[in-house]
């Protein structure tokens, strides 16, 4: 009987063991079922919550710095009206505004950079680039970005003159300079003397005007003057538009590059007023005005105060003239915009709108009647229609002239043209020649184009570009 | 229960004392961070960096090496530099002193107005640097400067004095507008200074037949010595350093002759990106201010010694 129990308890279990696996099983199946059905719910869930992110990301405000230098209040005022446009078409990017005056443009936004102060986007001028590349900060234009702005209506000769690393845009020329001769028309009439057609002639016209015991002189430049102002004079004497012959030497040193500063030295010692050294663009214009001096060289934008204090009729503009390589050559130089990594794709592509719509034409065309070269066609022609900036626009169509640009390139060239004033200053109260100062020029340029060229097989420095 | 209370009130005197003890230093903390921070670790850093080619974002190579400051051997403009930074500290500082203490001794009379020419006198302390040497630079101005207008008006002169551009007298004038400039600190911490001697001991003075001068140098001068002492120091220590007015009026320039250290400096380090000589100008000045604050400080405790 108790092993009938027994066997009968055995059998009891058995089965129900048997049960309850064969009921788990059916159970694990349902479940099976429901988990499947609760997880392709939850993934919906995920792909809804997914989609509601990223609608939400696309709301969350971008902060975007953008760098700006300044040496107007026209000039901010416009930047801050087009910044004003930009949010309210775009609400989920807000570009923080960062002025730097102009005069310590380079010092300051310099020391942003080496602190790690990195904005989104910059106007930058041409000779930063260099460090900029050799920090690797930058972001260069993709194809699909320059096909995209040629669209825009941009001029080609913004694309020429835009800074290039190894093929690629890095900044991009939004404001080009240039340097013609502003003088005072009245005073030219007074002494009988017309527009000078050649350095002797400028030389000689300077002269003529100059009359140190009636507080009168010829020509003045920006302080001793800057590579700005003379490289124009340097490039007619040499014959071509770069410093440097295809063995990578520097030319400053030949005879026609000494000849050339001796020139300038001479337009200074006997035509300029001798404080003038130390000048800044005030003292500059407030001599011009006060008629005591007849000439000076600078860009467009001096042109309209000096129209409103003196009237147009007693203001004229006249090219560099041409030395004695019968060639003429102009120095361009420009502000360009450039894009910084963030490292946060989304701020990136919040940059790239804005610099977009910073060189739509309808941004481009809000400069304006403030008489700045825009790389815009149309914008310029509105800028220009005055037969007063006929000179500025005849050098931006390259009638009869040969654009000519720093060697930016160099890392040497970092600086260069705030040492060279020192240089430029010494020469003219007279504690160096103009051979020696044209030596140490080349001293400096030859070793820094050849190792240049050393390490970029195929670069031509007489076109500055590779071959 | 009385264990509990013992612990309890041996914890506490425990804490007192060590509340006691380094309370003082706490309150050290925040000024000494501050300190860390600003002060400490960038001089600690430029120190390193004097010793190196520091060139900024790039992977520095660590060595140790004196090109930086063999270099300043045979660098003209810094030797220059070093020159105008002597004339710039001590002419500065041989007219801004007497003329403030002299300014402060008038202050100090009981004259009519003397609180107007009080705040009158400190106007070009409160004005910026930079504004003033607007001011002067145009003031020099040969086309449409008062000066120079004066001066022909007078037919003092034939032609215009190129007061900024001319090597032998530009620094000389920006020299007179930092004179005009420093006058009130002198002037202000001397007459706090003079104010804080008693009446009595001028009055105990008259009555043994001291004159004016006696009183001045036998009174005056010696109970503002530590005031005279700390004001020269300070200031020897900020003429030397500042470089705002140079940079407005001329640049540094004409080709150099206006360049101090502190511009130097500047110029080197945005203008030659060399950040590693730079410092090493920087450390040499810290070392030469260091020395001179030594022995200030040691002239003024000589005095309270001997005092």
């Amino acid at each position: 009987m108790k092993k009938l129990l027994f066997w009968l308890l055995i059998v009891v279990l058995s089965v129900s063991m048997i049960a309850t696996f064969a009921l788990a099983g059916c159970k694990t199946e349902e479940a099976a079922a429901v988990e499947e059905e609760e997880e392709a719910a939850a993934v919906e869930e995920e792909e809804e919550a997914a989609a509601v992110e990223e609608v939400k990301e696309e709301a969350e405000e971008i902060a975007i710095r953008f760098v700006i230098k300044t040496w107007s209040k026209d000039q901010t005022d416009n930047y801050e009206l087009l910044i004003e446009k930009f949010e309210a078409d775009n609400p989920n990017i807000k570009i923080d505004l960062v002025i730097i005056p102009w005069g310590q443009e380079y010092e300051k936004f310099t020391s942003m950079i080496i602190s790690g102060d990195i904005p989104n986007v910059a106007e930058s001028v041409d000779s930063e680039v260099g460090l900029f590349d050799e920090l690797n900060i930058m972001l260069p234009l993709t194809d699909d970005q320059i096909s995209e702005l040629k669209g825009m209506g941009l001029d080609q000769s913004a694309f020429d003159v835009s800074t290039y690393v190894d093929g690629k845009i890095y900044n991009f020329s939004w404001l080009s300079w240039m340097y013609n001769i502003i003088y005072r028309k009245d005073l030219f009439q007074e002494a009988g003397i017309s527009v000078p057609k050649t350095t002797d002639e400028l030389l000689e016209a300077a002269q003529k005007l100059t009359n140190p015991s009636e507080g009168t002189y010829g020509f003045s430049w920006r302080g001793a003057g800057g590579l700005s102002t003379m490289m124009p004079i340097i490039l007619t004497y040499i014959g071509q538009a770069s410093w440097f012959d295809k063995d990578g030497n520097c030319l400053l040193d030949t005879p026609e590059g000494i000849a050339a500063l001796q020139w300038y030295y001479d337009l200074y010692k006997t035509a300029s007023p001798p404080e003038s050294t130390t000048w800044g663009y005030a003292e500059l214009i407030e001599a011009f005005w006060a008629g005591s001096t007849a000439m000076y060289a600078n860009t467009t934008e001096t042109v309209p105060p000096s129209i409103k204090k003196l009237g147009e009729d007693n203001i004229g503009v006249f090219k560099y003239p041409a030395g004695p390589s019968g060639k003429r050559f102009n120095l361009f130089s420009y502000l360009g915009y450039t894009r910084f990594k963030s490292g946060d794709t989304a701020k990136d592509e919040a940059g790239w709108k804005f610099l977009k719509y910073l060189l739509s034409e309808e941004s481009l065309a809000s400069w304006s009647g403030m008489s700045y070269a825009v790389p815009n066609a149309k914008a310029m022609d509105k800028i220009f229609e005055d037969e007063l900036y006929k000179p500025f626009k005849e050098e931006y169509a390259l009638i009869d002239v040969t654009p000519a640009f720093y060697p930016y390139f160099l890392p040497e060239w970092q600086g260069f043209e705030f040492r060279s004033t020192s240089d430029i200053e010494a020469m003219v109260i007279g504690e160096k020649t103009p051979a020696e100062i044209a030596k140490k020029w080349a001293d400096e340029f030859t070793p820094a184009m050849k190792n240049f060229m050393e390490n970029n097989t195929g670069f031509n420095p007489v076109t500055q570009k590779m071959e | 229960m009385y264990a509990e209370a013992f612990i309890a009130s041996a914890c506490g005197r425990v804490m007192m004392k060590i509340k006691k003890k380094y309370q003082p230093y706490m309150y050290f903390i925040p000024a000494f961070l501050f300190m860390g921070i600003f002060l400490i670790y960038p001089l600690f850093s430029q120190f390193i960096i004097a010793f190196q080619h520091y060139q900024p974002f790039k992977s520095m190579e660590i060595y140790f090496s004196f090109v930086n400051f063999k270099k300043m051997l045979t660098d003209e403009v810094l030797w220059l530099s070093i020159k105008n930074t002597l004339i710039w500290v001590g002419f500065s500082l041989l007219f801004q002193f007497p003329l403030g203490l002299g300014v402060a001794f008038l202050l100090n009379k009981k004259i009519k107005g003397r609180s107007f020419f009080r705040t009158i006198f400190v106007v070009p302390w409160a004005i910026s640097p930079f504004l003033i040497g607007l001011i002067f630079a145009w003031l020099y101005h040969g086309r449409v400067g008062i000066i120079n207008d004066v001066l022909l008006k007078l037919s003092l002169i034939k032609e215009p004095i190129a007061f900024l551009a001319d090597k032998n007298i530009a620094l000389a004038s920006i020299i007179v507008a930092n004179i005009w400039f420093g006058i009130p600190f002198f002037a202000v911490i001397l007459l706090a200074a003079m104010q804080s001697i008693p009446d009595e001991v001028y009055e105990a003075a008259s009555m043994d037949g001291a004159n004016q001068v006696d009183k001045f140098f036998g009174i005056t001068v010696p109970m503002i010595k530590p005031a005279m002492v700390n004001t020269l120091l300070l200031r020897t220590i900020w003429i030397f350093n500042f470089g705002e007015i140079i940079y407005v009026m001329t640049g540094g320039g004409p080709a150099h002759h206006t360049e101090i250290l502190s511009t130097y400096i500047m110029y080197v380090a945005y203008y030659e990106s060399n950040y590693g000589y730079a410092a090493a100008i920087a450390v040499m000045i810290s070392i030469f201010l260091l020395g001179y604050s030594i022995f200030m400080l040691r002239l003024l405790r000589s005095g309270e010694k001997h005092g």
